[in-house]
């Protein structure tokens, strides 16, 4: 075989590249994006000059990643283009910032070309373009665009609940596609020269449509049927709760350590009332699956008033976040910033319950040494685990001197990867978004490979 | 055919009001802009450059210089 062959094979096979994967989705994401706009190039349309030909080009692919929009921000399971969810978030929200941009320029690019002739005919096309019948969807739709962008945006600072927020902004974009689409075919180019290309278009709306409908009444309608228990709702820390679910029998529901489900606590599995949680307990806990929550907004504040035995939906699970990622590395890392040690406590539980033998290291950072969670625990794996070993780090100063004071840095992940094989090490990151960052610049300055540091950033 | 395709109207009679010699006419119906004598076209190009959205384009072989006065 050839070297190449060998270096493509192994590039292929190698299961703990997300990199790789994630690449693979990116690339696969751009060509979706570009297949709308590689159709309109079969269309024996006239040449109406660059800048006009570009900024079409433009709108079709913009088009087609607004519908792509609906699917990265429609919770879809993993194994399809938009099931690694930390990915499709970040994406979603990046692509819908710079979206909102591109289509806020959409009118004006199209008519800058006439106020550069002279003003008198900017301001001539620009009363054309407001009065014609015709344009009102596509108004209507820019503006409903502009008011939900700025509130995506700015939705910390708004004084709307999360719940809220989120019925809105699924309603004002379902408009928006509605309104978006009877304008591309109404006064769209290609949709013009030929009628039959708008069926692209309403196909991409009908599917936004369908996943909408499987999202808020067909799920929703399962979910009803198979509500988990809760068990019991106790404090693990001086601001970590710990929910424990029980899942009745008759449902099946496996899921890998260090993945999360959406959990509804309402009463009715069609509330909109959800929130993200990582499940920290292992697979052999086995119908009873436990999370540990932080309390950080007002549903989590409101955690202890659950009723032990009460109904509760989960959706998922959800992650890309697996065991098998680090199957053929030489050590493990595992570094968990405040809340972020529920998936790292379920890789933990997982490593430990097959037994494994390969140095597994836990990075476990907080403010204060009483925001530490389940050490009892820990120190128990700590013992019985071949090679496993606990790094606390508190920001706020301590007295023990085996407790590193300050933020998880660099030294302390040299701590952690403390061998000579560090390279071959897997390393998984969990924690609010600037500490998963600047932990991701520090291990690649460490020298650890992109390819194997996987993390989940607590944020949606 | 000198004026060769309308492909993106946006419907506002622009052009229609434009051509001095009736060769575009309203689409009612579609509420769209449509060749309707184009052998009657003079390649003058003010339906083109008064389309607001770029919506004409006109065979460039047969063009002439376009020599607008008023613009």
């Amino acid at each position: 075989m050839s070297t190449q062959k060998l270096y493509w094979n192994r590039l292929l096979q190698s299961p703990d590249s997300l990199f790789a994967r994630v690449l693979k989705i990116k690339a696969r994401y751009w060509l979706l994006l570009i297949i709308p706009w590689l159709a309109t190039l079969s269309l024996p349309m006239d040449f109406k000059g660059w800048y006009s030909e570009i900024l079409s080009a433009t709108w079709v692919v913009a088009m087609a990643a607004f519908f792509a929009q609906f699917a990265l921000g429609g919770r879809i399971r993993r194994g399809s283009l938009f099931g690694n969810i930390d990915w499709s978030m970040t994406r979603h929200k990046k692509m819908g910032k710079f979206l909102g941009y591109l289509f806020f320029l959409h009118p004006i690019l199209i008519l800058a070309p006439r106020f550069l002739v002279s003003w008198d005919d900017g301001v001539t096309s620009l009363i054309s373009v407001l009065t014609a019948p015709s344009m009102l969807t596509g108004l209507i739709a820019w503006g409903l665009m502009l008011v939900a962008v700025l509130m995506s945006v700015y939705k910390e600072s708004l004084p709307l609940r999360y719940e809220t927020w989120r019925l809105l902004h699924l309603l004002a974009f379902a408009g928006v596609a509605i309104l978006a689409t009877l304008h591309v075919t109404t006064i769209g180019r290609h949709g013009q020269f030929q009628p039959g290309f708008n069926l692209l278009w309403w196909g991409l709306l009908a599917a936004v449509m369908v996943l909408m409908l499987y999202n808020h009444l067909i799920k929703p309608l399962r979910l009803q049927r198979k509500p988990f228990t809760l068990k019991s709702v106790q404090r693990v820390s001086r601001s970590d709760w710990q929910l424990t679910l029980e899942k009745p029998a008759a449902v099946i529901f496996d899921f890998e350590p260090g993945q999360f489900v959406w959990i509804n606590t309402s009463g009715s599995s069609f509330d909109m009332n959800d929130h993200p949680f990582s499940i920290a307990s292992c697979r052999n806990d086995l119908p009873e699956l436990s999370f540990i929550i932080r309390t950080l907004g007002d549903y989590t504040a409101s955690l202890g008033t659950l009723k032990q035995g009460q109904k509760v939906y989960l959706d998922g699970p959800y992650g890309s976040m697996s065991l098998a990622d680090s199957d053929r590395a030489e050590g493990i890392l595992l570094v968990a910033g405040g809340a972020g040690i529920g998936p790292m406590l379920s890789l933990l539980r997982g490593l430990a319950a097959r037994h494994e033998s390969r140095p597994v290291r836990l990075v476990y950072g907080n403010r204060s040494l009483d925001q530490m969670v389940l050490q009892e625990e820990i120190h128990a794996l700590e013992q019985r685990m071949p090679d496993f070993r606990q790094l606390l780090v508190c920001t706020d100063s301590t007295e023990d001197m085996a407790i590193h004071t300050g933020v998880i840095d660099r030294d302390i992940l040299e701590q952690g990867l403390n061998t000579v094989h560090r390279k071959n090490w897997a390393v998984y990151v969990c924690g609010p978004v600037a500490m998963v960052q600047s932990v991701k610049k520090d291990l690649r300055a460490l020298g650890i490979p992109g390819s194997r540091i996987h993390y989940e950033q607590l944020a949606f | 055919m000198p004026i060769h395709e309308i492909a993106g109207c946006i419907g506002c009679e622009a052009c229609v009001k434009s051509c001095p010699t009736d060769v575009i006419q309203m689409d009612r119906e579609r509420n769209k802009a449509y060749i309707a004598y184009p052998e009657d076209c003079q390649i003058c190009h003010l339906c083109r450059l008064n389309c607001p959205v770029n919506a004409i384009t006109i065979t460039p072989e047969k063009s002439i210089p376009v020599m607008v006065a008023w613009r």
